[in-house]
């Protein structure tokens, strides 16, 4: 597995995690729905990932996970490059492209002798230009889904009923941003 | 019917008529009745399949947690606290020194169900959880009580409508089950240090028990209750070593009594057994005033008329300076404990509502919560009290099961321990009467009063609730040289009432603020955290709208250089490099290529290149932009319609 695949592999499984924390705190319009589907129990390591109420005041700590969460929304959209640089080398040969979320994308070819050194590093250059367009992909639902999981979690939070649960949900949004953060910056 | 068939009387006076709250019927029709109830509720089947087992269990001399698990030490059957989903934060922290507590004596076998781990309440869509779903969600299933997976002792935190009575009859055949629901978040706030203050060393009463037995005049229920269950336990209790008892019986258990005992100095163990007051559905005093004890001070069914005041002891009648802390009591009465919604007792079609919503008694609270120093535990019927606990037919007076669960709670067992033999009655009468009536679905002719006894005696079995933390248990000294109970400062929480919150299904949207939060001074930096957490969302929801406008295009150009390190990119073009083809596809389908050439021929391996990158732009495009439209409409508002 490349470092792309991995890459990719780990924000899927992020984006994942993520769309449970918005699920799970989620109220629905007619009511609250419940923290997990009834049918389909959360898994026990998802919540105790929570590291729901270790402490004796769920409260207190709220602020400052808010400010975090905040701080890393805001960390997470700096560092996400407007442009995506990908360099391919091959028998003597490169290709570079460059990609921007705005839909542009230019390469730039090495003049080549032959057909066949060319066809070989098109072949390579492209799979990690699809790549790199699925790790953008997976990026934007990423960070829609934490858009999402923060409408869900203020919404809760505001809620006498949900706040506990909300502050939980919080604080596994919390770290889940922060690899995501991680994974931004690698990703550059 | 016969004209000449004796009556059963049933316990309970309502207080607006002053009459019996059942009116007076004979076997036969009462049978049928019970013949009404043959179990159909979504679970009763389970349930009954639960207290079979037990039953098996008990005949084998096991008790609730499994072999090996003393019930007297916490470290070994755990304790375990289940809030309703939703519940209110300011009530976990009200609760915060008595969980610490509990904590510390559990150890690892210290659990909260919290949160997503909460007890599930009825939704609109959905049946409230029973007990074995509750259990089945958290591993636990059937038979003995593993501590390791759910305590055995469990403190059910939240009123009865939100955690239903039938969930914690359930869960209290095979755990030790107790509840506490309050007010306000000062009486959360007083039962917890209450709880603390006695357990950690403050505390050390006389072994002093008091039985206040009641006997109405020309009242056959009370009469019975006193002859064959007050008397005969203040006889044995004073056979106990080291035991001195009040014997308030005889017509001594009035009102002022029973105020005086509490006020002056009340005893480890209170025992009452009296009508309980019951009241019409929706009485403006059924909330404060049903359950309360009705004592001597009625004349008895010659009174006409609504029941005074002055002759019950309800919750308001607990003076502030009451000296309670410490006191573990069991009332005999009806609703002593609390009242269902609905109910058990349905002459024909569904249950009749009895109460505007299911409530637990103004009594045991105030006990509870008291300021200065509370009782532990209070243990109490919830619906009607029956003859039947203690008067088996044609066996006379049966008071083992009272006896032997006082005796446990002298030995030092926690309450819930001490009332396992309650729950074994209760497993024992199911069995017996769901064999009955099974008799009776196959043709059997099954005689009504057997019947009916099997009933009512099963019903009043199950209703033993505990008002309480199980794991409490009496606080007595030891060396017979007892310390003055001690007065607990007056716990200072100002603040309007704390109402219960409404099923979390009920609920349309964020509700307005919570008092109780206000309290607790914590509704500011709750409402700057929404408001931030929206602002952080909004800022996403704006990068994503920006992303949504600018991708409506796919713009593909493709270079070629002899030296490619000199080929620069700049605002989206190389320089450098010769330019060799270029696709443009517009979200309106309008698309403009520049295909390369060579020779006067097309480059196919260059066209190829160009093409299979915009294919793969233009993939990356749908799904961006399916994407920025799901996010966007719940995001940015005002932007809803992509």
């Amino acid at each position: 597995m490349t470092v792309a695949d991995s890459q990719l592999t780990a924000l899927i499984e992020l984006r994942g995690e993520i769309k449970e924390i918005d699920r799970a705190a989620r109220p629905s319009v007619s009511g609250l729905d419940r923290p997990c589907d009834a049918t389909t129990p959360p898994d026990s390591s998802f919540i105790h990932s929570y590291g729901m109420l270790s402490g004796l005041s769920p409260l207190s700590s709220a602020e400052q996970t808010v400010v975090e969460i905040v701080a890393s929304v805001h960390n997470l959209l700096a560092r996400l490059a407007p442009v995506a640089t990908l360099e391919t080398s091959r028998d003597g040969l490169t290709a570079r492209t460059v990609i921007q979320y705005t839909g542009r994308a230019a390469s730039v070819w090495s003049n080549s002798p032959s057909s066949e050194l060319a066809s070989g590093l098109a072949g390579a250059h492209l799979a990690s230009v699809e790549k790199t367009y699925a790790l953008r992909t997976t990026f934007a639902e990423t960070i829609a889904a934490v858009g999402s999981a923060l409408v869900s979690i203020a919404l809760a939070v505001a809620n006498p009923l949900t706040v506990l649960h909300a502050l939980a949900s919080a604080r596994a949004l919390k770290q889940a941003l922060e690899r995501l953060v991680a994974a931004a910056e690698a990703a550059n | 019917m016969s004209g000449s068939e004796p009556l059963l009387t049933f316990n309970g006076i309502n207080g607006a008529t002053g009459r019996y709250d059942v009116a007076p019927m004979t076997a036969d029709a009462f049978s049928r009745i019970v013949l009404g109830t043959v179990p159909a509720k979504p679970g009763d089947k389970a349930h009954l399949e639960e207290l079979k087992r037990r039953r098996q269990r008990d005949s084998e001399a096991h008790y609730a947690p499994k072999e090996g698990v003393d019930p007297k030490k916490l470290e070994e059957t755990g304790w375990g606290v289940i809030f309703a989903f939703g519940a209110d934060p300011a009530v976990y922290e009200a609760l915060s020194p008595l969980l610490q507590l509990r904590r510390k004596q559990a150890g690892e076998r210290y659990r909260e169900y919290l949160g997503p781990d909460a007890y599930r309440g009825a939704t609109t869509d959905s049946l409230a959880e029973s007990k074995q779903d509750f259990l089945k969600r958290h591993g636990a299933g059937p038979g003995p009580v593993d501590p390791l997976i759910v305590p055995y002792y469990l403190l059910i935190v939240g009123d009865p409508e939100s955690i239903p009575f039938r969930f914690q009859y359930q869960l209290d055949v095979q755990y030790a089950v107790g509840r506490i629901h309050f007010e306000s978040i000062a009486d959360y706030a007083a039962y917890a240090e209450s709880v603390v203050a006695a357990e950690t060393g403050v505390l050390a009463l006389p072994r002093r028990a008091a039985v206040f037995g009641v006997a109405n005049n020309s009242d056959g229920a009370t009469r019975m209750s006193h002859d064959e269950l007050a008397q005969p336990l203040a006889e044995w209790a004073a056979t106990q070593p080291g035991w001195t008892v009040d014997k308030i019986v005889n017509g001594d258990a009035t009102k002022a009594r029973l105020a005086s005992l509490l006020h002056s100095d009340a005893p480890a163990f209170l025992f009452t057994a009296s009508h309980g007051m019951c009241y019409n559905n929706g009485d403006p005093r059924q909330l404060a005033q049903q359950g309360a004890l009705l004592c001597q001070d009625w004349p008895g069914p010659s009174f006409q008329g609504a029941i005074p005041d002055d002759f019950f002891f309800c919750g308001e009648d607990v003076a502030g300076d009451a000296r309670i802390f410490g006191t573990i009591a069991m009332h005999f009465a009806c609703f002593g404990a609390g009242t269902p919604q609905l109910s058990d007792f349905s002459a024909d079609g569904p249950p009749p509502a009895i109460a505007p919503k299911s409530f637990l008694g103004r009594l045991p609270q105030r006990l509870l919560a008291h300021p200065r120093g509370g009782a532990l535990a209070v243990i109490g019927h919830v619906e009607r009290a029956w003859g039947c606990s203690f008067h088996w037919d044609r066996a006379g007076s049966q008071t083992e099961v009272f006896k032997s669960t006082i005796k446990r709670l002298t030995e030092g067992h926690p309450v819930g321990s001490a009332l396992e033999y309650f729950n074994g009655r209760y497993a024992e009468l199911s069995s017996d009467l769901s064999s009955a009536l099974e008799d009776v679905k196959f043709g059997a002719t099954v005689d009504p009063y057997l019947l009916s006894g099997l009933w009512t005696a099963n019903n009043d079995a199950r209703s033993y609730a505990l008002i309480g933390d199980p794991a409490v248990r009496l606080m007595l000294a030891h060396d017979l040289q007892p310390v003055d109970r001690p007065v607990l400062e007056v716990i200072q929480l100002s603040g309007a009432p704390h109402s219960s919150p409404p099923p979390a299904a009920q609920v349309p949207g964020p509700p307005p603020a919570n008092p109780a939060l206000l309290d607790y001074g914590v509704i500011d930096s709750v409402r700057g955290a929404a408001a931030s957490l929206q602002d952080a969302a909004q800022k996403i929801g704006a990068w994503l709208a920006d992303s949504f406008q600018t991708v409506t295009s796919v713009h593909v150009s493709t270079y070629v250089s002899d030296n490619i390190t000199a080929a620069k990119y700049v605002d989206g073009v190389f320089s450098g490099a010769e330019l060799r083809a270029v696709t443009i596809a517009s979200l309106d389908g309008n698309t403009v290529v520049c295909v390369p050439e060579q020779d006067g021929k097309v480059d196919d391996a260059l066209w190829r290149i160009n093409s299979d990158t915009v294919d793969k732009a233009m993939a990356n495009r749908v799904e961006l932009l399916k994407t920025a439209a799901a996010a966007i409409a719940c995001l940015v508002p005002g932007v809803k319609a992509l």
